[in-house]
């Protein structure tokens, strides 16, 4: 019965307030009209009418702290209605506004990651080129074995070869040009006469 | 450049250094003397070899697919066609090879 109640009161509070004054406002009526009807038919006529005024001026009270209570209860409902929304939408711009930060944050974060790694690469790179201009350096100035002086399948070519082939693997075109410059122009005489 | 009786670490005569195989892919080689270099069987995909002087450099089955070869000198048509490829490449006269 109270879930009965309920529902209707939660059903009458999802009316909108103007309905809701229509159905209070008619209701009232409608019974105040109940009763006049019954007393002039029932009760004696008009007199009981007028006898009873006091009595009909209660009920149409009645009718307007109904309709009162019923329009407030509804206006309550929408209101509370309305701040939901708002509160939820006041979240979710919140959370999107959050988002929107968190992804900036890890897009810079990703950034400043490539760039270290571009940096770092660079100077790897740039160390590499350096040690491999400091080896080959040794091997020409050796005085014991310098490649310069060295024969076909002397171990030294093989290594001034192999440091070759991996620092180029390792290199960005430009300093790869750098070493293939470098090997040529190591000059080296083939006769006394350079 | 080198003078006439020097030779350098990489040329064909008597490469000190043997790039064979080396992978000079994308390597900048603008405007760089390579008269007599051995290049043989060198990885050039992409590289830039606009206005190098090729004079004499070997290029037999050097891989050039891709390379820009736009104004380079000293080149013959013996030498490029020595190469393994030239797919793509954009030739001394400025045209892309097929």
């Amino acid at each position: 019965m109270s879930l009965t109640r309920d529902g209707m009161g939660s059903a009458l509070k999802r009316r909108r307030p103007a309905v809701l004054t229509v159905v209070g406002v008619g209701a009232t009526l409608g019974v105040t009209a109940v009763v006049v009807v019954v007393l002039l038919r029932f009760g004696g006529g008009t007199k009981a009418v007028s006898d009873s005024a006091a009595l009909i001026g209660a009920l149409v009270a009645l009718g307007g702290v109904f309709t009162t209570q019923l329009v407030n209860s509804a206006l309550e409902a929408q209101r509370a209605k309305q701040a939901r929304k708002t509160e939820e939408a006041q979240r979710d711009q919140v959370r999107e506004t959050l988002q929107a930060e968190r992804e900036r944050d890890r897009e810079l974060e990703d950034a400043q990651r490539l760039r270290e790694l571009e940096v770092g690469g660079q100077r790897a790179q740039d160390d590499a080129v350096q040690a491999y201009l400091d080896q080959m350096s040794d091997l020409l100035l050796d005085e014991a074995r310098p490649l310069r002086q060295s024969a076909e399948g002397d171990e030294v070519r093989s290594l001034a070869r192999a440091r070759t082939l991996t620092v180029l693997s390792r290199l960005g075109g430009v300093l790869k040009g750098n070493v293939v410059q470098f090997l040529y122009e190591s000059d080296h005489p083939r006769a006394s006469a350079c | 450049m080198l003078c006439s009786s020097c030779t350098s670490l990489i040329t064909h005569e008597r490469p000190l250094v043997d790039l064979m195989g080396a992978n000079l892919s994308n390597a900048a080689l603008v405007g760089v003397f390579l008269s007599r270099a051995n290049l043989d069987r060198t990885n050039l995909t992409g590289a830039n070899l606009t206005w190098a002087d090729l004079s004499g450099a070997f290029l037999g089955g050097a891989d050039l697919s891709g390379a820009k070869l736009y104004d380079a000198k000293g080149w013959t048509e013996e030498q490029l066609t020595a190469a393994r490829s030239l797919e793509g490449a954009t030739m001394p006269d400025g045209s892309k090879h097929p």
